[in-house]
Formats: structure tokens, sequence, C-alpha cells
């Protein structure tokens, strides 16, 4: 009966587990469900759409469509893909380019490098292009980190002109690019802004197709506020003049904004729990001056969450439940080694030092222990036995354990290490580099050498080329080896297996 | 009993002995040798100045009294590097005799640099069994706040300044892992799935199986051994304990190395004398 109570609680504890590692936290709820974000309006056709960023838990953002009112069934118009290498952690902040371009950030397989991506609308659907248009910079250039932002633009003459916030770290800077066709680009360096300095760009657009076509940044401030400036590009586009500072509506916290049609933006808002929506904005004046007012603040509003599936919500409980076992098994121990020692010492048996030690290390260990946890600030003679008993004592003793290896690999080394075989040399020889590389002294002693004899540079060509191929090898032999045992097992072709359990 | 014989029968006692003189010397005569700093180790500090300000820091920390000498260096150094940039990061173990250590260090470096728990740094202790690791951290990396739930101080995730808006491993920016043998979870279920960065701080005696990950860059970087928190000591500018133990390694290793030589001689005269006998 004990034994069926023990098998029973070990596999449910076990489904449990399977369970909550295969099953997800969550299911259902939309590709939005933790906010909209960095939208833009596109036509095909007839037809009026707005494309914009769904943000999910998982970490991996898609580019989804909504009618133009935000109202309707919303569709993933981009998703991650795992054979794109430039999208393949995430899409966000798309731009439509009429007729049939959609530029927008992808998240890249490399640490999520941001870069500027394309897709093209053709016979019906949406196709990406299998690598980015434009991606990050060498080391040191200001956009060596990605792409954060962009905003592209048409000329009337026919090319195309690229402001985007190139990311060195978490620096942002201003950069332009022109392309003659949208697809191939020429990196014109950063642009040089007026009165930025101290201001975090956090995204840029383009509110014409000419040159001289007044574009607006917003910007953050150190306290976090932000200052939405309407500047133009001079000086044969490489540098933007600050044209007026433009009013922002009150309480809204803005994240992005994107010109949509020429009297009317898309903007990111930010609440203060962290999620976002889609707004519109339009063109009005304030106190005489050019100011943006919200049309509608939740055009684009989060979707549907998805609903836990309790597993992972009951986690918690279900390890401290193994705690609560785990710490009977310690308490059983504890007694059980409590009567072993007392039978000893109360009979004065052969030990009864021994088991008097006992007693005292472990009723002062514990005592100390449970005094210090309590009044951990108190500095008290408590306070002070307890870092005796734990920095004094114990550490030192599990150092010492750890330390007559030392002792003993000396011992070893000179008693049973000797070169009979070629096999018996290499490995010596090996062994001898490997210990004199592994500390300064080896450096010391061939630091005059030429680079390739001194004994650091040898030491990394055996460990990084010798060893990783062996390991490899090694590993590969391993996992193939019980991939085979796995397989002869799971189609019951191991026959000496189950005779032991028949 | 010949002179060959003799070299190959010198008494423990006296290995002992001479073991404890040659690790003792540096020590307290205080050798300094130039410790340059190795691609592994350059790696790791590189990860660390490559994390933006203010993004988070992952640090788990599995060592403890018995591999304190290799461990405790490259631990004192990462804290060390974490707190002066001013980044944050939070800690945790899957050995619970890890916390008094690490804290200490922690404590020590924080009162150095006037950093702040809750808002610089914040101490998970023990959370995840060594047994339940590959559940632990793939649970821990989809949804951070809803597995931790609260730090030792018993503060839920929520109220934590350090940790506002962090859901899950995307949001952190580099995880360091330190101890004997280091968590290859972290390369299976985050640097795989999440892309955040790792780091490995390890034994040497168990490194030589995780050079290749490095090769496939799926770790950045890593600190051996005592001479990793050497190099990483040198690095943030602050010798300390891991420079004070390699100088005595490197006296216990050349010790090791010369018993051999001089026990292969001692062999080699002997054989050959034994064959001139015979022949």
């Amino acid at each position: 009966m004990k034994r069926r109570a023990i098998i029973v609680v070990t596999f449910l504890a076990g489904l449990y587990y399977l369970l909550e590692f295969v099953l997800p936290p969550r299911i259902g709820g939309a590709p939005d469900a933790d906010g909209a974000a960095a939208a833009t309006s596109a036509q095909i056709g007839a037809t009026r759409f707005i494309a914009y960023t769904g943000l999910r838990n998982d970490g991996r953002p898609v580019i989804m469509r909504v009618r133009g009112d935000g109202a309707g069934p919303r569709q993933v118009l981009i998703a991650p893909g795992f054979s794109r290498r430039d999208d393949y952690r995430g899409a966000r902040a798309p731009q439509f380019v009429a007729p049939d371009r959609l530029y927008y950030i992808g998240l890249g397989w490399d640490d999520r490098t941001p870069r500027v991506c394309l897709a093209r609308h053709a016979a019906g659907r949406w196709r990406t292009l299998s690598r980015a248009v434009l991606g990050n910079g060498l080391p040191g250039e200001p956009d060596s980190s990605g792409i954060a932002w962009a905003s592209i633009s048409r000329e009337t003459t026919g090319g195309y002109r690229m402001l985007y916030l190139g990311l060195q770290g978490e620096r942002a800077t201003l950069c332009m690019a022109l392309s003659p066709d949208g697809l191939q680009w020429t990196k014109r360096g950063p642009v040089a802004a007026e009165d930025i300095n101290g201001l975090r760009p956090l995204s840029v657009t383009q509110t014409g197709a000419d040159a001289r076509s007044p574009v607006l940044l917003l910007l953050r401030d150190a306290a976090g506020r932000r200052i939405l400036r309407e500047v133009v590009l001079v000086d044969g586009v490489r540098r933007l003049r600050k044209l007026a500072d433009v009013g922002l509506p009150q309480g809204l916290t803005l994240q992005d904004i994107r010109h949509s049609s020429p009297m009317s933006f898309l903007a990111t808002t930010e609440e203060a729990n962290g999620v976002t929506r889609v707004a519109a904005l339009t063109w009005s004046t304030r106190m005489n001056a050019l100011a943006l007012e919200v049309t509608n603040p939740t055009l684009i509003a989060p979707g549907k969450k998805p609903t836990s599936t309790y597993l992972s919500d009951a986690r918690g409980t279900v390890d401290d439940l193994l705690v609560v076992v785990g710490a009977f098994a310690v308490g059983l121990g504890l007694i059980g080694l409590a009567q072993l020692h007392g039978r000893r010492l109360l009979a004065l048996q052969k030990g009864w030092p021994e088991s008097t030690a006992f007693f005292l290390a472990a009723g002062a260990m514990a005592s100390f222990t449970v005094y210090a946890r309590l009044h951990p600030d108190a500095g008290t003679w408590g306070t002070r036995g307890y870092d005796l008993l734990f920095y004094g004592l114990l550490q030192p003793l599990g150092s010492s354990m750890f330390s007559l290896l030392a002792a003993y690999l000396v011992s070893a080394a000179y008693r049973a290490f000797r070169v009979r075989t070629f096999e018996g040399g290499l490995l010596a020889a090996s062994a001898t580099l490997i210990m004199l590389g592994q500390v300064p002294v080896g450096n010391w002693l061939t630091q005059h050498l030429p680079p390739y004899l001194q004994i650091p540079k040898v030491m990394a060509w055996v460990l990084f080329v010798n060893n990783t191929a062996v390991v490899r090898a090694v590993n590969f032999g391993i996992f193939v080896g019980a991939l085979a045992t796995a397989m002869r097992v799971w189609l019951s072709m191991d026959r000496a297996s189950m005779r032991s359990v028949e | 009993m010949r002179w060959y014989e003799r070299l190959q029968r010198i008494d423990n006692r006296v290995l002992y002995v001479i073991l404890a003189v040659a690790v003792a010397v540096p020590v307290f005569a205080r050798l300094r040798l130039p410790i340059p700093p190795t691609t592994e180790t350059l790696g790791a500090y590189d990860a660390v100045e490559a994390v933006p300000p203010g993004r988070l820091v992952m640090v788990q920390s599995t060592w403890d009294a018995g591999t304190i000498g290799e461990c405790e260096g490259q631990c004192r150094a990462v804290v060390e590097h974490l707190m002066r940039r001013g980044q944050p990061f939070v800690i945790w173990t899957s050995n619970p005799a890890s916390p008094p250590f690490y804290n200490r260090i922690i404590e020590e470096t924080a009162r150095r640099h006037g950093r702040i728990y809750g808002r610089d740094w914040v101490d998970f202790g023990y959370k995840v069994p060594g047994g339940a690791m590959a559940f632990g951290v793939q649970a821990m990396a989809r949804d951070f706040p809803g597995y931790m739930k609260s730090d030792v101080r018993g503060t839920p995730v929520s109220r934590l300044p350090a940790l506002a808006r962090v859901r899950n491993a995307n949001d952190f920016d580099l995880i360091i892992t330190i101890g004997y043998n280091p968590i290859g979870e972290f390369i299976q279920f985050v640097q795989a799935v999440y892309g955040t960065k790792v780091v490995f701080g390890i034994a040497a005696i168990n490194s030589t199986t995780t050079y290749s990950y490095i090769d496939s860059k799926q770790i950045v970087g890593m600190l051996v051994g005592a001479r990793g928190g050497a190099e990483y000591e040198v690095l943030v500018d602050r010798a300390g304990r891991g420079v004070q133990i390699i100088m005595a390694q490197s006296f216990g290793h050349l010790l090791i190395v010369a018993l051999v030589v001089m026990a292969n001689i001692a062999a080699l005269a002997q054989r050959r004398a034994e064959r001139r006998r015979s022949g």
C-alpha cells in the first residue's frame, strides 16, 4: 500500500512537471494581446487598411492588419520566419510605401539585431524578401547595433530616401540612406540636426515626397518627457534645421509617430502599466502654435488576452510541496542520526566523542542559523556566532576537503605518470602545456619567444582546435549511441531490457 | 639505493610539505607576474561592456566552500564590473550553500559603490533545485515574474524597481553562470530560444568540454578557473583573491611539472641500468 502510494505520488508529480514543461503557460489570445504599436496606413487597390505591430508575451512581435477605421477582424500580415534570418525573431514598425511595398524592421537571428526588411504585394499576397534591404553597420559606425526605426519616402524624381535611427549600443543617431529602386540602398551617414543634444530620438517621419517637406522628430529628454520637433532637410539633405516644436496632446506618452495622410498621423501611446495602443492624431493649432490633437485615442487596442492553463500558476505551490517532502526527508535523516548517536552516547560505546561532536555541531549550527535568520541586522553575539560557524568553520572545512585533491594530485602525478609509449609522451606533453598555460608562469617563461612558441598561444590552439574536435566527436558518438538505444527500447527491439521486466 | 631509485621513492609527507611551501610562498611574498587576458575572458568582459545602460543581467551562482578557490575571484570580478557600471542584475542559485558566499561579495561591493538593493540588484536566493534545472530554466525564461514570484526578502517581483516590466528572458541582455559546472540549460532553453547572450564561469577541470560552445558562439565568453577570475580582476583593475590564488597555483603547477619530469628522468635511467645489467 505504502509503495503504491509512493508510485502514484511520484507519477502525478512527474506528469504535472511534464505537462507544465510541454504546454504553454497561456493558450489562445490574439497575437497583439500585449499591445498594438507602430502603425502605418496602407492602400492596395481600393482597399485601405492599417498595418501595425502586434506585441505578445513571447517577445516575437508580428505585423498585423486591420481595417482603416481600426474595426473588424485582425490578421497577421508578416510573422517571424524560421527560414528567414533577417526577421527570425520578429517583425515590427511597418511603413507602407505606395503602390506595393511594406518596409519593416526585422529582428535578426543574431541577437535580435534590428534591420530594415521589405515585403511586396503581388498576386494578392505579401511576399517578404529573403534578405534585409538595409542592415547594421560595421563596429564604430553609428548604426553598428542595428536600425531601430525607418521612414522611407519615394521622391518625385523616382528614387527613394530613408531617414533612419541607427543604434550604437543604446545611443540612437539619425542617419540617411538613398536608393534608386528601394532595394539597393547606399548609406549617407549621420544627418546633423540642430538642438537635439542630450535628447534621444524615438522616431522620425517624413511628411512628403519632396526633400524639402517637413520631417517630424519625436524626442525624449532626460526626464522622460516627449518633444515633437518639426525640422527640414537643408544643405543638400545633409543637415536638419529646426522649424518649430509641435504641441503634443496632454496626458499621452508617445512612443513613436508616423505620418499617415496629409493631415493625420498614427502614433503609439503607452499607458502607465506599459500596455501600448495605436492612436490617431491630426494637425491643429494651440495658442497660435502648431500642435497635434487626438482624434481617436484607441484606434487599435490590444487584442484578446490568452487564457491561463493554470499549470504554470500552480508551479510555486507544487514546488513548495516538493520542498516540504524534501524537508521531511531531511528531518527523518536527522532523527535517524540523532537516534544512532544518542544510543552510542548514552551507552558510552566506542566513538562516543564523535557522537558528542555531532550533537554539538548540529545544535550550534541550527540555533545560530535560526537566530541569524530572525535577526539579520542585529550585530549581536548570535549573528557573530553564525558568522564564526559559517565563515570561520564550515567554509574552511569545505575548502580543505577540496584542497586535499591538490595533495593527492601531486602524489599521483609523481608516482604514476611515466612516459613509456609515444601516446604517453603526447599526453604528457599536452598536460604539461595546459598546466603551464593555465597559470601566468607559462606566459612569463615564454614571453620572449615568437608568438607561435609561447605557451598561452599553443595552449589556446590545443584547447580551441584539438580539444574542441575531440569533445565534439565524443559527444556525437554518445548521442548517436543514446539515440540508437532509445530507438531499440521504443521499438521493443531491445529484448534484454524487456526480459528483466517480464 | 641508487639515485634514480631514491628520486622515484620520495616520501608523500615530503611532497606535501614541498607543495605547502610552494603554494604558500607566493601568497605571503605577494609575488606578481603579468596576467594577459585570454580570448575567452575578454569575451566575457566585452559582453558585460556591451550591455546597454539600464538593461538587466542575470547572474546564476552555484559555487560554495568547495569551489571557492576557483570561483570566488570570478564572482568578485563580475560583481565589481556590474556594480561599477551601475548595471542592474538579479542573482539566484541552485545550490542552497551558495547564497552566503555571493552575498558577502555583493554587500561589500555595493557599499563601496553606493548601490541599493532592489534598484541595482535583486537576490532570489535558492530557486531551482539542481535536478529540476531543465524545467526551472525554461519556466523562468518563459515567465520570469511568474516563476520567481518574490525575492529572498519576500518582496513581490512587481514591486522591485530593478525588475519593472520584466516579462521573460528577452528582458535580460546577458546571463552569467558561475560554478563548478555551469548550467548548460541556459544554452538549450534561453540562448537558443531568446537569443540572450550567455557567459560561463567554470572550474578549470570542466572547461575542456565547454570550449566548443565558444567556437559555436553559443556562449560569448568563459572564465576558466582561478585564471579566469584573475584575468577578469586585472581587466576591471581590481586585483584581489583571484590574482592571489593564481600566483599560488602557478608554483603548484610548476612543482607538479618538475616532479613528473624528475620522476621520468629517474625511470628512464633505471630502465637503462636494468637493460645494461641484463644485457
